[in-house]
């Protein structure tokens, strides 16, 4: 797989609290574990996700929908990964679907 | 090039790499300079990051042992704050661009916080509240540690700071440190009374110009004449550096004078005493040539802790220094601090005065606080023992607190006799003349008093109505005003008329240009910045007493402080024209 492929997919932001600091820390934890390049953006913000502190400034509330733009060599790990956790929810562990 | 002007509070030039500190509100440089500093720098950030990680993690796990997973959870995510890729990339890309981590770190986080803010909703701007902790903790660890590095210096700087306390200034290694200079702070500050000390080049009271400066940029410090020069010009560096060794050797020849008697021409013996703060100075104003301490001022003994000072603490400061001058005088000052400063313990008692300088302060402080005197005077009267101690009492304005103050101290020569503590009995007991009523009431205060010691600093800021620390007035702060040379002239001739002593002690008397008038007036003793008894010396020894008095009696006719700082300049040149030439 070619690493200048980028994978999109649209996530919704589903918990009641929206993307406060403890979704943003797992959101981030995830990211950092691949060496893929991993963004998240709304609108015309967009946030490193592995970085805490940009995730905060997408300021996303329940029901927003966030563009998930990932490259790299480990780029579908981390896309599931990620829209695993926006899909339960921020729940750990996660449920099955 | 950049020019910057101050106060210039102890002489000399020095000439070096800057090291710029930052003030308890971060105060922060926004650049440095050298290409190569770039790894230095970006290591200076990781540490700090490292400092904060372990800090972070030290509360998580004490959250956690405390209180539980969940309040630890708050702390692991300040963790992976400290930690964002982004936060450290920026940071990175603009210390590469030759900002100062701390400018960096800042503007950074800065950004981020500003952001959360603008969004809205109360949640994230909570969490503005995070990333502005984070930021402190960052820059105490980068400050902080600059401030430490001041003890562990290994190559010579220039320490550019917004303040520095007397206790930092007592501290500096001489040997790297080659000189300072500061954005606040005037002439009577303690900072500047140590610099002058330990002979650091210094200037104080810039105002504000640390963000001009970068870290290890070419600085040089002109003490002399209270110029601070950022980025010198080749040429400017070629003249600083030839007026570094002229200093330095006419340094030396004043150096040479030390050992011989500090007496005018026509052989009139004039003592010279040293003016200190700290008992660790006592040491090198002897080496200087001082005849004793005219004047020891006890105030770090209350500001150094927050603690009162214990009578066995004041005891041991006060032996140290009759240690070093065992057979020569050494006169106490009592407490002289007040509302502005106060001893901690006493601090919430005194709300800010409006005007501290006419509030709580020195004698009126003592005599409100009876605990507080009479611990000062026991120690005085036991170290009293080991030489020729004298005690004098600061702002006396009114005969009465004069006797006041006498009486206090006959309560504690009672206790002390009654307790059977060993102590000495006849020490001379003596007051400043500082507050225009005491100068006025000369006469019959001499009845009374052991001895006389003109402090003309607050005399002359009293008088004049001029607070010299503040930048606004400070032109107006005439050491030759007429009124003042009137005010001596009256303190000297009651001193005379009854037979006690009379020194100055003010800075006025540590300025080469008022000591033949000083003389000529009939002042015999002077209590100095211990740096300038060699210069005084040296003025001493080219003058003769009917020479003096002529200049005083001419200058007394002058009726404005130029004219007579104008006449006392000239007559100076025309005494020791190698002295005037260092300006």
């Amino acid at each position: 797989m070619s690493e200048a492929v980028i994978h999109r997919r649209t996530v919704t932001v589903i918990n009641e609290q929206g993307l406060h600091f403890r979704p943003c820390q797992l959101i981030a934890l995830a990211a950092q574990q691949h060496q893929s390049s991993v963004i998240l953006s709304r609108g015309a913000t967009r946030a490193d996700a592995k970085s805490l502190l940009e995730l905060l400034t997408l300021a996303a509330e329940q029901g927003t929908n966030l563009e998930l733009e990932v490259a790299g060599p480990d780029a579908i790990d981390a896309l599931n990964e990620v829209t695993e956790l926006f899909s339960c929810g921020f729940q750990s562990p996660p449920r099955s679907v | 090039m950049q020019i910057k002007r101050g106060i210039a509070v102890s002489p000399g030039v020095a000439i070096g790499p800057a090291m710029v500190l930052g003030s308890e509100n971060f105060r922060i440089p926004h650049r440095y300079l050298s290409a190569s500093a770039v790894g230095f720098e970006l290591n200076r950030f990781h540490t700090a990051l490292d400092a904060v990680c372990r800090e972070i993690s030290l509360n998580e796990k004490l959250a956690r042992e405390r209180l539980g997973e969940q309040y630890a959870a708050i702390f692991s995510a300040h963790l992976m704050l400290v930690r964002d890729p982004q936060l450290i990339e920026q940071v990175e890309t603009r210390i590469q661009q030759k900002q100062s981590p701390e400018y960096a770190v800042s503007q950074v986080l800065g950004q981020y916080a500003k952001q959360l803010q603008n969004l809205g909703g109360h949640y994230l701007a909570e969490r503005s509240v995070d990333i502005f902790d984070l930021e402190k903790r960052i820059l105490r660890h980068l400050l902080g540690e600059r401030r430490e590095e001041l003890g562990n210096l290994t190559q010579p700087v220039l320490v550019l700071a917004s303040n520095l306390t007397p206790s930092e200034t007592a501290n500096l290694d001489r040997k790297f440190v080659l000189g300072f200079a500061t954005e606040v702070g005037g002439h009577t500050s303690h900072t500047a009374i140590l610099a002058g000390a330990m002979e650091i080049p210094a200037v104080v009271g810039i105002g504000k110009f640390l963000s001009d400066v970068a870290g290890s940029e070419t600085i040089i410090i002109d003490g002399s004449h209270g110029v601070v020069i950022i980025d010198p010009d080749e040429e400017t560096l070629v003249k600083y550096r030839d007026s570094e060794e002229r200093f330095r050797s006419h340094e030396r020849r004043l150096k040479s004078l030390s050992k011989l008697p500090c007496e005018t021409q026509d052989g009139v013996a004039i003592s010279l005493l040293g003016n200190i703060e700290f008992p660790q100075e006592a040491g090198p104003c002897k080496e200087k040539g001082a005849a004793g301490i005219g004047l020891y001022r006890t105030e770090f003994l209350y500001l150094e802790s927050n603690r009162e000072p214990t009578e066995e603490d004041h005891y041991q400061a006060y032996c140290q220094v009759l240690k070093a001058f065992p057979n020569q005088p050494v006169t106490i000052r009592t407490l002289d601090l007040g509302s502005d400063k106060m001893p901690g313990a006493l601090r919430a008692k005194y709300p800010e005065s409006v005007n501290p300088a006419l509030s709580v302060r020195s004698i009126r402080l003592s005599l409100q606080h009876l605990q507080l005197f009479k611990t000062q005077l026991r120690a005085a009267l036991r170290a009293a023992e080991f030489g020729d101690l004298r005690i004098m009492f600061p702002l006396i304005s009114t005969l009465l607190e004069y006797r006041q103050a006498k009486m206090v101290l006959s309560d504690v020569v009672e206790d002390l006799e009654e307790q059977g503590i060993p102590f000495r009995r006849d020490v001379p007991i003596g007051m400043m003349v500082e507050v225009p009523s005491a100068a006025i009431m000369a006469e019959e205060f001499a009845q009374e008093v052991g001895f006389f010691s003109l402090g003309t600093n607050d005399l002359i800021q009293y008088t004049l109505a001029v607070d010299r620390a503040d930048q606004a007035v400070a032109n107006l702060y005439r050491s030759g005003d007429p009124s003042i040379l009137r005010m001596i002239r009256n303190v000297v001739n009651a001193a005379r008329k009854h037979n006690i002593p009379v020194s100055v002690c003010g800075q006025m008397s540590s300025d080469a240009v008022f000591l033949p008038l000083l003389i000529g007036m009939g002042i015999r003793q002077f209590s100095v910045t211990p740096h300038a008894i060699p210069e005084l010396k040296e003025v001493i020894r080219n003058l003769t007493i009917s020479k003096a008095e002529k200049i005083a009696a001419r200058a007394e006719t002058l009726e404005v402080a130029r004219d007579v700082e104008n006449y006392l300049g000239g007559e100076l040149r025309r005494l020791c024209p190698d002295l005037m030439q260092m300006d």
